[in-house]
């Protein structure tokens, strides 16, 4: 009865419907599509440290200090938070459990990898992604792309 | 026909069950009620990775033998300098934090519960007025590491550069690779670790921690060489001895700078040059397992 | 229906349960889960940190500051992620630990995060400590001392400070001295205080001395702390290491004389068991072989002392067998030493803390003065004895004086510091207790300085200091003193979060000046000590106000800086003062690029040594107690890092256990491990023993900084306090504390 239980439980688990709740609706398609502003500009990381980083309040203000469109009601937004010494909580849709180190410099700057080669065609995206993806946490994947092109399949390379 | 769906049911209960005594065999972590359902689906999760190898597409990636790496004709190792050793403890200490090697109370049993990747070991001498040793003792990273060959999941191998890697994530907390080795220098998690309240704001985030059934040892801190040499690369250039030397955490921390790091291979980088030593010794050297740590010979001056 | 049909119906649901799970698995992806429902951080990139973002910026800074958590001010950076502080490392552009830090400097992280940490101001009402604001917490603490001023019992506040130097420490005195109080009891009447007197006395420097270890070849340290009781640990494992290493220079010998074999007889190349006290004997033996076979440096003696004729009398009756017979050491030791000592010049002998922690330690450090003049050792350039060196930072304008602090500051001190009593003393800690019980204070400032834990008798202080109608701490945890006798709690900062200055003790021969400052936004709702004092000030007003004219102590602190900047010499040069402070705040540390010249001393050399006393009847209580500051402690606290806990100081030491060490024939009824009580005239305790064949026989050592009551969760209950068992009294002349100077008995543990 047990393994009864829990294979419902499981199944109730896998099919969890939680959203993340972004402070803003930040829209890649304006920024990165229209806008054509680079990846690097706000995620400073990518290039030059294991981790991207998502950008703090000061980044956004760099352009959003002098209003940018006049219909936007978010651009005011970024000025009132930056006013109030706030910070936008982004919330990280796709993570890599502990014991998984992920350098992006490793792919961007060694391997020479562009962004959308992992993250997709994110100048297409309107809306933040809701649900991390799966090409992302999947070790297989990882491990089969790792293999094509001769990359270090060597266990601590990525866990420590 | 009952008969031998009983059979294929038995067969598929056995599978089913393995994993999941695997998971009841270690220690439940402690967690308030409200998550016990969550943890519960995490174990079931494990179970899931067992019978998702049934479909064969993951298994030959969770058990194959490690991939040493890349090889750059470099290997790592590390020199201690038993003469300038005041015997401070900041080593331990430094390799304490850097690691987020969970502290047992006072109330754990020492032995069983105690994990410390570098020791101080004291040597008390045969004649009982003569004064004692110390020595600084890390996993000594054989090159014919015992506990490599015992490893039944291939949790510890050694990778090109020399480094004997422990990966948290396969080890089944059988401890072979415990009983195997001869210096006593790895430990294992028999409780969950706690960082107790706002001690947990200071982990390293560099290292993860690990849980119940995890058996750990010292890593040469490859997490900081790794490091080291990715901002090499950056910058493109080769790396420095100079950098090297005090990669390891206790080697940066060490006040008298007893602790040396360095590729062997490079005949100028400051352990080659230790090993060149005419005081250099290492542990056990007669069991044939080929340590990477030598250790300078204490020279007390002669009473003139 | 059988039980086989039974059977295997419910198998056939298991079955296929089983299968609908495994079905339901295998077309299971991973899936987005809030951050709170995922206690283990499986989810995350990092170990999980409870409170942590679920996002991240990775930002990473070093910043530079200094560990204040000892005496020695090792330059410390420390790496902050995500603005939490998670690596302590030593600062390698600071000269005095030039990279390196020691056990406790590391674990500077587990004071930052002290589970127990009290995390805002606390009022005592109804005999329990309640959270409080600081506005209400603050305004009643002026409303008392302002009432106390009224009534023109300013010299009724006592003022208890933990520190030995510094400008917080300054300050106290400041506020003091505006306030109309004599009353500041701070800790130059603890460690430094017989060497610092000894200091003044013989040479006119009332500060420890500094040791030139890098210059010299020969070194004989007596029952001195090297790494352990000593203030500066971490230089000496730095240039010890070093000069073992020989560097191109020679390699210097060192001898440590002591009672036990401990880490500085570790460190050194020859142990000389040496009976505990009798250090001095050892020096003057030595004194008189060199006078004897008349290798002494006759300048140096000529020109820098007086009384050589009165003092080659007074040694004479200390002949190697005399010698042999108060130390211990073989009867051929003295003559060879003072050989060693003398070919091996450059040599000194070395004396710290812990060779002066009995009753002749005042004579003892006379007496290895003297012997490091008859060497030439002595403000002597390279290899020797050099008398501190300060740092030239300006001072603060004199205090406004009214007519209410004159009164007060006329008024005798408490401790009697400065009389024909204590002459030389600064401030004493011991005879306090005394004085307290004829009369009590009004107002206590408790400014870390736990009494009822750190003092002689620690029951008799804390039921005299019962006795004190309002007393204040700062503490930024909650120790004995805090809990028992605190009726407002105003929490400092820890250094990782104030800005401070960083006044080392003496070890370099040139002026160095550190400073702290905030590497983390404060965790809790506390404030810098300094500042709540400036607002303390003003509130009380008038001349008080006056004498605190800053907005905050970290102006305070940059008007005493700027007088690096005015000296116009040292590591930071800069065309003005802006300049000069900024830098001084990025780097963390400036220093003179030279000591001083030597300069010229009149020592009298000292006639007189007697024998420790040991206060207890012989026969009641035969063994002699040895208390010792481990290895971490340095001037106390530490109980609440788990991780000195485990430092393995001595062979056979466990993490987090607490035992004597006593010779196997002191101890002949006593089974090794079995608790045993230990008792003195004055009290008695329970603990484990360890027998240590290379300890002087008659002997018991327990080290200081355990057995705490209160202090957090990694400190309450582990070991015990050996003070308890210590005879209370200041020590004679000096004041000092008298830390081995009592007798104890062991005894069989009753059930």
């Amino acid at each position: 009865m047990k393994i009864l239980y829990l294979s419902f439980v499981l199944a109730a688990g896998c099919s969890s419907s939680a959203t993340p709740e972004q402070p803003l609706p930040f829209s890649h398609a304006l920024h990165t599509g229209q806008q054509g502003i680079a990846c690097v500009a706000c995620h400073e990381g990518s290039k030059t440290r294991a981790q991207a980083g998502l950008p703090s309040i000061g980044i956004c203000l760099s352009c959003h200090m002098r209003p940018q469109g006049a219909t936007n009601v978010n651009d005011q937004v970024v000025r009132e938070r930056a006013a109030l010494g706030g910070a936008f909580r982004w919330v990280q849709v796709t993570r890599n459990p502990g014991h998984v180190y992920f350098s992006h410099r490793a792919h961007t700057a060694f391997a020479k990898m562009n962004c959308s080669e992992c993250h997709g065609e994110v100048r297409t995206w309107a809306e933040p992604p809701t649900q991390p993806k799966q090409e992302l946490v999947d070790m297989a994947a990882c491990m089969s792309c790792h293999r094509q092109r001769g990359a270090s399949n060597e266990c601590k390379t990525c866990h420590r | 026909m009952r008969k031998s769906l009983a059979v294929l049911l038995a067969w598929l209960r056995s599978w089913f069950l393995a994993p999941w005594r695997w998971h009841v065999a270690r220690r439940k972590p402690e967690v308030d009620p409200s998550q016990r359902r969550l943890a519960m689906s995490a174990g079931v999760a494990a179970l899931a990775g067992g019978l998702v190898g049934l479909t064969g597409a993951r298994r030959a990636d969770a058990s194959a033998p490690p991939d040493p790496g890349p090889v750059t004709g470099r290997r790592w190792g590390m020199s201690i300098d038993l003469d300038s050793c005041t015997g401070c403890n900041s080593c331990q200490i430094a390799c304490r934090q850097e690691n987020n090697i969970p502290t047992q109370g006072a109330d754990a049993k020492y032995g069983a519960g105690h994990i410390e990747w570098m020791s101080m070991l004291w040597k008390e001498p045969e004649d009982e007025l003569a004064p004692p040793e110390l020595l600084p003792f890390p996993c000594q990273h054989c090159d014919d590491a015992p506990c490599v060959k015992v490893c039944p999941v291939g949790a510890t191998y050694q990778d090109s550069e020399g480094i004997v890697v422990q990966v948290w994530d396969r080890c089944i907390g059988c401890r072979y690779c415990m009983v195997a080795c001869p210096y006593e220098r790895r430990s294992f998690n028999w409780e969950e670790p706690k960082f107790e309240g706002s001690l947990a704001q200071m982990l390293n985030p560099d290292v993860a921690t690990r849980t119940a059934g995890i058996v750990e040892k010292c890593t040469f801190c490859s997490h900081r060489l790794q490091r080291v040499k990715e901002e090499a690369r950056l910058e493109e250039r080769a790396m420095r001895d100079s950098e090297l030397q005090h990669m390891p955490a206790c080697a940066a921390s060490c006040p008298a700078e007893a602790i040396t790091f360095g590729d062997l291979n490079d005949p100028e980088s400051a352990v080659a040059k230790d090993r060149r030593s005419p005081r250099v010794f290492r542990l056990l050297e007669h069991l044939g397992t080929d340590p990477k740590v030598f250790y300078l010979r204490r020279d007390r001056g002669e009473d003139s | 229906m059988n039980n086989d049909d039974k059977l295997s119906r419910r198998r056939a649901l298991l079955g296929l349960g089983a299968l609908g799970g495994a079905v339901a698995v295998a077309s299971c992806k991973s899936e987005w889960a809030p951050p709170e429902q995922d206690p283990f951080g499986l989810a995350r990139n990092k170990p999980y940190v409870p409170g942590a973002e679920a996002w991240s910026t990775g930002e990473e800074a070093f910043a530079t500051s200094s560990c204040a958590q000892c005496p020695a001010g090792c330059g410390i950076r420390v790496r902050v992620v995500e603005g939490r502080a998670v690596r302590i490392d030593g600062n390698e552009d600071n000269p005095l630990n030039r990279g390196g830090i020691g056990p406790r400097g590391i674990a500077g992280l587990q004071v930052l995060y002290d589970p127990d940490r009290i995390t805002g101001p606390m009022i005592r009402r109804s005999g329990k400590l309640v959270p409080a604001s600081w506005e209400e917490a603050t305004s009643l603490v002026a409303k008392r001392l302002k009432a106390l001023r009224a009534q023109g019992k300013a010299h009724r506040l006592l003022i208890m400070s933990g520190r030995e130097r510094g400008m917080m420490n300054d300050l106290f005195h400041r506020f003091a001295g505006a306030f109309g109080s004599p009353n500041v009891v701070d800790g130059r009447g603890n460690r430094s205080s017989v060497l610092a007197q000894a200091m003044e006395e013989a040479f006119g420097s009332f500060e420890i001395p500094n040791y030139d270890w890098a210059g010299a070849n020969y070194v004989l340290a007596l029952e001195a702390g090297l790494l352990e009781d000593s203030c500066q640990a971490v230089y000496f494992a730095r240039v010890a290491a070093e000069r073992k290493r020989g560097s191109g220079a020679k390699r210097t010998k060192i001898v440590s004389a002591g009672a036990a074999f401990d880490l500085s007889a570790f460190n050194a190349d020859t142990w000389l068991r040496l009976i505990p006290g009798s250090g001095g004997a050892l020096a003057l033996g030595l004194c008189r072989e060199l006078l004897a076979t008349e290798n002494y440096d006759q300048v140096a003696i000529g020109s820098q002392t007086t009384g050589l004729e009165a003092f080659r009398a007074a040694v004479e009756s200390f002949t190697p067998e005399r010698v042999a017979a108060l130390t211990g050491t073989p009867s051929d030791t003295v003559s060879k030493v003072a050989r060693q000592l003398w070919q091996n010049r450059p040599s000194f002998a070395f004396i710290d803390e812990r060779s002066v922690a009995f009753s002749n330690g005042r004579e003892t450090a006379l007496a290895a003065f003297a012997l490091n003049t008859l060497l030439g050792a002595v403000e002597a350039g390279e290899g020797g004895m050099r008398l501190a060196a300060s740092a030239p930072i300006a001072a603060w304008p004199p205090i406004a004086v009214d007519p209410l602090a004159e009164a007060g500051g006329n008024v005798p001190r408490m401790d009697g510091a400065g009389t024909a009593v204590f002459p030389r003393a600064r401030s004493v800690q011991e005879s306090l207790v005394d004085a307290m019980e004829q009369q009590a204070p009004e107002v206590a400032m408790l400014y870390y300085s736990n009494p009822t834990y750190a003092r002689h008798q620690p029951a008799r202080w804390r039921a005299a200091m019962a006795k004190i109608p309002f007393v204040v701490s700062f503490s930024p945890f909650l120790d004995e003193s805090t809990a028992e006798l605190a009726h407002v709690v105003l929490p400092d900062h820890t250094y990782l979060e104030r800005y401070e200055d960083a006044t080392p003790a003496p070890s370099l021969g040139r002026a160095v000046m550190g400073i702290c400052k905030p590497v983390v936004v404060p965790l809790y709702d506390t404030r810098s000590s300094g500042d709540v004092l400036i607002e303390l000030a003003q509130a009380i007003g008038g001349s008080v106000a006056k004498s605190m004219p800053w907005r905050n102590f970290k102006e305070a602190m940059d008007v005493r800086l700027v007088g690096l900047q005015h000296a116009g010499r040292g590591s930071i040069r800069t065309s003005n003062e802006r300049e000069f402070l900024a830098e001084l705040y990025s780097s963390g540390v400036w220093q003179d690029l030279a000591g001083p010249e030597p300069r010229p001393v009149h020592f009298a050399l000292p006639t007189t040594w007697s024998e420790a006393e040991w206060a207890g009847d012989s026969k009641q209580w035969p063994l002699k107690l040895v208390l010792y500051r481990p290895l971490g402690h340095s001037v106390g606290g530490g109980a609440n890092q788990p991780w000195l806990q485990q430092l393995r100081a001595r062979p056979g030491a466990k993490p987090w256990e607490h035992v004597a060490h006593v010779h196997p024939s002191s101890a002949a009824h006593v089974v090794e491990g079995q608790s045993i009580r230990i008792a003195s005239q004055w009290g008695e305790l329970s603990m484990p023993i360890r027998f240590d064949k290379r300890m002087s026989p008659g002997f018991v050592a327990i080290a200081l900084g355990r057995g705490h009551t209160e202090y957090g969760r990694f400190a309450k209950g582990i070991g015990v306090n050996a003070l308890e068992l210590v005879a209370p009294g200041a020590g004679k002349i000096t004041g000092a504390s008298v830390l081995c100077g009592t007798r104890v008995r062991l005894g069989a543990d009753h059930a």
